[in-house]
């Protein structure tokens, strides 16, 4: 029978207000601090089973979101993402400083970077970064603001150039 | 996402229609058939923009197999039936050249680059390049996509697109702006050009076709 009244768990998982996102590298664990309501702030350790030192983290991240769905719900993927990457970096022998540097360049993006020449795994994460700001930035349908044929116009005359163009260019003109 | 096998084995829309059509020749419901291709870097936000502007609630239909994705979409232009296709990369763009089949029969081209990555713009007249060679003169649009994130680069102006005539357009996938106006005048432009085309190509097929 389906029951509109919310279960204990989907209220609980509405009061967690997750704080900051960790990790531990020994034993392995993806660790939190939340508020619960106007509680105080409570510290989590998520055990991290069978992360693989190479390959995609996408199985282990899925399972522990499983597992911890209450405290994980509002916390983005790119973010535990990370943290388990600098897990599988530091695993495989790479000091924290080297293991962040390595991370943080996968999951940043280089104006001058040609991610044509990604394959489908890095491209896949510099997606999800962009993901983020587009979510952000996002006027869907049900917001208030919509219009489904939105212009504006942009005037060019008097712009000055953006500076992508040099002298040097050819574009067959 | 909907797709059908008929008796004969080909695969068809939710209306019937043959997922694989000649664009020359109406469709079986006598829709005049219009193809648009996408093309540009990786993430530049193709799909995200066609996606922006199929959400106005008619009936569309997406058809993903391993080279292209497919979205269709019925539209009135001129007291018209117009069956559009949109012909979007699927990854492809990563090999740096579209398979030919890709290009064959399209009657309009949006060519999409990145307003926070200059190296996407950069790229352009290699996909431009590659589409003069297969279709010298169908019509063509520029858009640079992501305006929200980089404000400043609205009304810029930018050598490639003046240079080549191509009109360009400020879009975002994300809040929405101009995506429609780009789609709409693509559409109308394919339409037009499949009523009077000019590219040379086309001309040889009909004086063939009349031989």
């Amino acid at each position: 029978m389906y029951n509109t009244r919310k279960s204990d768990g989907e209220m609980e998982k509405e009061d967690v207000v997750p704080l900051r996102l960790g990790v531990r590298a020994s034993p392995p664990a993806l660790t939190l601090v939340y508020k619960k309501g106007s509680g105080m702030e409570r510290y989590r350790v998520m055990p991290i089973r069978s992360l693989n030192k190479f390959g995609s983290v996408d199985t282990v991240l899925n399972e522990l979101k499983q597992r911890h769905s209450q405290y994980l719900a509002k916390v983005p993927d790119v973010r535990m993402e990370k943290m388990m990457r600098l897990l599988q970096e530091t695993q495989k022998g790479w000091a924290v400083t080297a293991a962040v540097e390595t991370v943080e360049r996968e999951y940043s993006l280089d104006p001058l970077q040609d991610l044509n020449k990604l394959d489908d795994q890095q491209l896949a994460k510099k997606k999800k970064v962009m993901d983020g700001s587009f979510e952000r930035n996002r006027v869907s349908r049900d917001d208030p603001d919509y219009e489904y044929d939105k212009q504006v116009e942009f005037k060019s005359e008097g712009q000055v150039g953006e500076g992508w163009d040099s002298p040097d260019d050819d574009f067959w003109g | 996402m909907v797709i059908m096998s008929g008796e004969d084995g080909t695969e068809k829309d939710a209306e019937g229609e043959n997922t694989k059509l000649d664009y020359d020749e109406k469709t079986s419901k006598g829709e005049l058939a219009v193809k648009v291709i996408c093309l540009g870097d990786s993430a530049v936000g193709k799909s995200k923009l066609v996606e922006r502007f199929l959400m106005d609630g008619y009936q569309h239909q997406q058809l993903s197999t391993f080279a292209l994705t497919l979205y269709r979409y019925r539209t009135k232009v001129d007291g018209a039936e117009v069956l559009v296709d949109f012909w979007d990369t699927a990854g492809q763009e990563r090999f740096q050249t579209m398979h030919p089949s890709y290009y064959h029969q399209a009657h309009a081209a949006i060519l999409v680059f990145d307003g926070t990555r200059k190296i996407t713009y950069k790229n352009l007249p290699n996909w431009y390049k590659e589409l003069r060679q297969h279709r010298p003169e169908i019509p063509c649009f520029c858009a640079v996509n992501k305006i929200d994130e980089n404000e400043d680069i609205a009304g810029k102006t930018f050598a490639f697109p003046e240079k080549n005539n191509i009109p360009l357009y400020y879009v975002s996938a994300s809040n929405g702006t101009n995506v429609v106006k780009l789609f709409k005048d693509a559409i109308s432009a394919a339409f037009q050009y499949k009523k009077n085309p000019t590219d040379f190509t086309d001309q040889i097929m009909e004086e063939l076709e009349m031989d």
